[in-house]
């Protein structure tokens, strides 16, 4: 079977993809629901044993339905970060999706929280140390204010026993209006410095 | 420990500069020079002086500020002395702060990519069970009977109690309707009002009032409420 897709025979490529096609739809349904019922965000390894596929199924699935909210310039999207998914109103809808649940934005950032961010953004997940070599400056205050904030989120140290790793928040990316960290602009460019 | 003062002076310090790379960085930029140890040279002066303004401030910040100074310092014999012989560990230093005023500079930009974007267009997502109906699932061995017998319990509990509740302890206690209306009220008049103000008598039942009837209001989102630090004054405000 898998020799006959492979043969380039041109119906059973055709009918193969096209199952293919309906499988993934299916999932695709089955991951907006989740999604949304569960409204916090959601990881791909709980996608992957709710669901029982395997971990390229689902995220093709995940991509496909990206894809799907783009294209048909649907009201919602998907954010991701560190393997999780959370379904999500689209940027576009921001303004009126304000207006009705009236939070506040108003908050502000001084320089040393958005100097601060920034590093955690582009660079993190890092820890205190790191952070305080790039600003030059001790950072524990800034950062217990933002991890109040619940702009980053922050985890031990894998390496390093005592210390902590500090990371952008599902709430961070979200407030930049991003779907996931990689849309920053110039991601590659300060990632890499 | 760091007292009150201390704290704000630390803010105060924080809102002008990031740290003392950001002040250097905005020293050079003032100038409008590259970063290079020869303009670091030409800024160390009004460096030692801003860090001069700071010597009120907490320890720790003023500590960053003298090591990049002490850098500084060396930077500057040398360019008065070229004869002057450093060490391989200074040299290394003096590249060392170019290099990192080069990368800070770079996250400086990158962090007005971020206030460019920060809550213009944001995500929202639904809150986790927002809007659940709370759904009762009895135990499974649950009878009649079990119901029936816990009603008799509380309902004899309640006998007991009968006379013992005096009418005249129920009146005193100010109504949290009317709490949310007092606070309305001068908040309306005024600006903001500080729990303290809004507590009248200092009874306890009174505190407890108030503080249940700022936190109704802030779940209806009535009102907005600060506290800037635990067990600190607490201030409230319409919200804008």
């Amino acid at each position: 079977m898998p020799e006959s897709l492979e043969n380039n025979n041109d119906n059973a490529n055709i009918e193969g993809s096209a199952v293919e096609t309906n499988i993934n739809k299916e999932l695709q349904r089955q991951i907006e629901g989740l999604l949304f019922i569960a409204g916090e965000p959601m990881a791909l390894s709980e996608l992957i044993k709710l669901l029982e596929k395997t971990e390229e199924e689902v995220k093709k699935a995940i991509d496909y339905l990206k894809e799907d909210y783009l294209n048909n310039q649907r009201g919602l999207t998907l954010v991701e970060n560190e393997n999780s998914y959370q379904l999500t109103t689209h940027p576009d809808v921001s303004e009126i999706i304000a207006k009705y649940i009236k939070e506040i934005l108003k908050e502000d950032l001084s320089p040393a929280s958005l100097e601060t961010l920034a590093i955690i953004a582009y660079k993190g997940p890092l820890n205190r140390m790191d952070i305080d070599n790039i600003r030059g400056v001790n950072s524990s205050f800034i950062l217990r204010s933002l991890l109040i904030r619940g702009l980053v989120d922050r985890e031990l140290d894998p390496h390093r026993g005592n210390a902590y790793t500090y990371r952008p928040s599902f709430d961070l990316i979200r407030k930049l209006g991003l779907e996931k960290l990689e849309d920053l602009p110039d991601y590659e460019k300060y990632r890499t410095l | 420990m760091t007292t009150d003062s201390e704290l704000k002076t630390f803010q105060i310090q924080q809102e002008k500069f990031a740290g003392p790379l950001d002040l250097l960085l905005s020293l050079i930029e003032e100038k409008k020079l590259e970063i290079t140890e020869i303009s670091l040279a030409q800024v160390t002066d009004a460096f030692l002086r801003h860090v001069g303004d700071i010597k009120q401030a907490n320890a720790g910040i003023l500590a960053d500020f003298i090591v990049v100074a002490a850098k500084l310092l060396l930077i500057k014999s040398r360019a008065l002395l070229p004869t002057l012989e450093l060490s391989g560990e200074e040299e290394a230093e003096i590249e060392d702060l170019t290099r990192r005023l080069e990368i800070y500079k770079l996250f400086k930009e990158a962090s007005q990519n971020l206030k460019k974007i920060y809550l213009k267009q944001p995500l929202f997502s639904r809150e986790f069970l927002f809007n659940q109906t709370p759904i009762f699932y009895p135990p499974q061995n649950l009878s009649v009977l079990d119901i029936q017998k816990a009603f008799q319990k509380i309902w004899e509990e309640f006998q007991k109690l009968g006379e013992e509740i005096s009418v005249e302890k129920i009146k005193k206690i100010v109504k949290i309707e009317e709490k949310i209306k007092d606070i309305l009220n001068i908040l309306n008049q005024g600006s903001n009002l500080m729990f303290r103000n809004a507590v009248k008598k200092s009874e306890k039942i009174e505190i407890i009032i108030t503080f249940l009837a700022i936190l109704h209001m802030f779940k209806e989102k009535m009102i907005m409420i600060e506290q800037e630090q635990e067990f600190g004054e607490i201030s409230l405000t319409l919200p804008k």
